[in-house]
């Protein structure tokens, strides 16, 4: 049929072959597949990630709950808040939990550094 | 290589051809061959090798067939003869003249062949002897030839070819003269006969069946000779002549080509070529219809879709546009799923960048409170309430950013700095962190799952050190 003269005939097959959308879609599948299954990959892992993200919200908020501004004493809020930045930093990956405040703050400037590296 | 891919689009490409050929062979060929048979049907081999008993054999043998054909053309006759006479003899002839007609008929028969031996019969001699004479002559002419000069050996044996083929010509003439010779016998013997009174002897049915058999065959003549009529080169076909084969077997270079051509080509378009054939082997171009106006449609459509490949090649989704009935509308149509797909992507990673920046900024904001003056490390009981106050309230404007959903337009809090500021504190911290809210206040709120919203939260500074 390509071989035809009927230049008319080889327009319209040309025509129906791009404007199938099965055709339109495995090309533009087949050319971006690298991104299709990062797409894929995302829409599966976000669920899971959204499950845990919702997990150490309620674990802050109760960790952060548990502390009387106005009844505890000093070292009962040290250890409160510590509690709760050993969360934040398991949260963000750390393996091993803080020695003191200062330690978590050192690592968490480093953090915010670096993911302000990699945001621009 | 991902070039290779979008090329076989580019190469859907229209064409076509017609192209007749009349080629046309060295008529040297068919003279050889001419020749060739000539002297295998023994013009030369007979004349100079057939004995005087082989061509006495022949000769009587064409003979006895000849005169055996008058007998029997003279036995039909007299049959016939007999079926006309039955017909008179209804018209009330007495019998005795019947059978005095029928005694004259056999003894005519009988005859018949005596005439063939006077007449006819009588050229076989002459013939025959004739042929001898040639044949003597040229087999003298042979004798001289052998040990003869190359040159007069040359000229010898053109005569006795000529000899021999005289003496082929001579026997062909006589052999025509013989089917001339039945045909004028059967001629006369009808002409003698009275076909009504052929009818009147036969019964009805007899004459039915004689009809019938008549009649099939000259439908079949007619027949044959429509096939004849409509056949493209009619009497031109090779395949009932004698030297297909010789024209077959003919070398390349008998051949002359680039006779008698006629072409017809397109490229793209819409052609249409007509083709005429006069007569065999003689083509004419009758008329060529050419419409190109197809051939930018197809260019747009071709080029569009390579276009559009290339693009989506590029990693560049294309945007659909309005109007769907655009060439390339499908494709541009899932390249906006790709769009909306790279989109998806990009949200999820801001949201998770945006939910590790809120964790850090809580943390920073427990750890910016310990401070023995103004945060929870104060001994003063007060000031370690309001300390805690302020952590909680940091936390609550940025639980949102921890669930790691998409705000709705319009819902939920913006991930600002806090609406609820953290209690101001006694000291150098203070001033900080109202400057620093003051600024993220003013800044334009924008949506959650925008990565600008990381900038905006990093404004919060530390409080200075004591």
């Amino acid at each position: 049929m390509i071989l035809s003269t009927d230049a008319t005939a080889v327009a319209n097959a040309i025509g129906q072959f791009s404007e199938s959308n099965v055709v339109a879609q495995s090309i533009t599948n087949l050319i971006n597949r690298e991104k299709v299954a990062a797409a894929r990959e995302q829409e599966a892992r976000r669920s899971v990630e959204a499950r845990g993200a919702a997990a150490v919200a309620a674990e802050l908020e109760a960790l952060l709950g548990e502390v009387d501004g106005s009844a505890a004493s000093k070292d009962e809020l040290e250890q409160a808040y510590l509690r709760v930045l050993n969360s934040i930093g398991a949260a963000l990956g750390r393996a091993s939990a803080f020695r003191d405040v200062e330690q978590a703050e050192a690592w968490l400037e480093a953090r915010r550094g670096s993911a302000g590296g990699q945001a621009r | 290589m991902r070039v290779q891919r979008c090329i076989p689009l580019l190469l859907l490409a229209a064409c076509g051809s017609l192209e007749v050929q009349v080629d046309v062979l060295d008529p040297r060929v068919i003279e050889r061959e001419v020749d060739r048979i000539q002297f295998r049907q023994s013009t030369l081999g007979t004349a100079l090798g057939q004995s005087r008993a082989e061509l006495e054999r022949e000769f009587s043998e064409l003979r006895a067939a000849h005169r055996q054909f008058y007998v029997d053309l003279a036995t039909q006759f007299v049959e016939a003869k007999k079926l006309e006479m039955a017909g008179l003899s209804d018209t009330g002839e007495d019998e005795g003249t019947d059978l005095l007609l029928q005694g004259m008929l056999e003894g005519i028969a009988q005859g018949i062949p005596a005439l063939f031996d006077d007449g006819p019969g009588k050229r076989y001699e002459e013939v025959q002897e004739a042929i001898w004479r040639l044949f003597l002559e040229a087999r003298e002419l042979a004798r001289q030839q052998d040990g003869a000069p190359a040159v007069e050996a040359a000229r010898l044996g053109q005569r006795i070819q000529a000899l021999a083929r005289d003496a082929g010509e001579s026997k062909a003439d006589f052999v025509a003269w013989i089917e001339e010779d039945i045909v004028q016998a059967v001629r006369g013997a009808r002409e003698g006969l009275d076909i009504e009174s052929v009818r009147d002897g036969l019964t009805p049915q007899q004459f039915d069946a004689f009809s019938r058999k008549v009649s099939r065959s000259a439908e079949r003549a007619q027949q044959a000779v429509d096939v004849a009529a409509t056949s493209l080169v009619g009497q031109g076909s090779l395949f009932q002549d004698s030297y297909a084969f010789a024209v077959a077997n003919a070398s390349e270079e008998d051949w002359a080509l680039h006779y008698n051509r006629v072409f017809g080509r397109g490229r793209f378009g819409d052609l249409n070529v007509a083709i005429k054939m006069n007569s065999p082997a003689d083509f004419t171009l009758k008329g060529l219809t050419f419409d190109p106006s197809a051939v930018a449609s197809i260019a747009a459509k071709v080029s569009t879709q390579a276009l559009l490949v290339a693009t989506q090649i590029s990693g560049v989704p294309v945007d659909v546009g309005s109007d769907g009935t655009s060439p390339g509308g499908a494709l541009a149509g899932s390249s906006a799923e790709l769009a909306s797909m790279q989109a998806r992507i990009a949200r999820g990673e801001a949201l998770r960048a945006d939910y590790q920046d809120a964790l850090i900024t809580i943390g920073l904001a427990i750890t910016r409170e310990a401070d023995a003056r103004a945060g929870f490390r104060s001994r003063n009981p007060a000031v370690r309430a309001k300390s805690a106050a302020a952590i909680q309230a940091t936390f609550d404007a940025h639980k949102p950013r921890l669930q790691l959903k998409e705000a709705s337009a319009g819902a939920g809090q913006p991930g600002g700095p806090s609406p609820a500021r953290p209690a101001p504190g006694p000291g150098s911290g203070q001033d900080s962190q109202d400057e620093a809210a003051s600024k993220g206040a003013d800044e334009p709120e924008p949506a959650l799952s925008e990565p600008r919203f990381v900038e905006v939260l990093s404004t919060h500074r530390k409080p200075q050190s004591p």
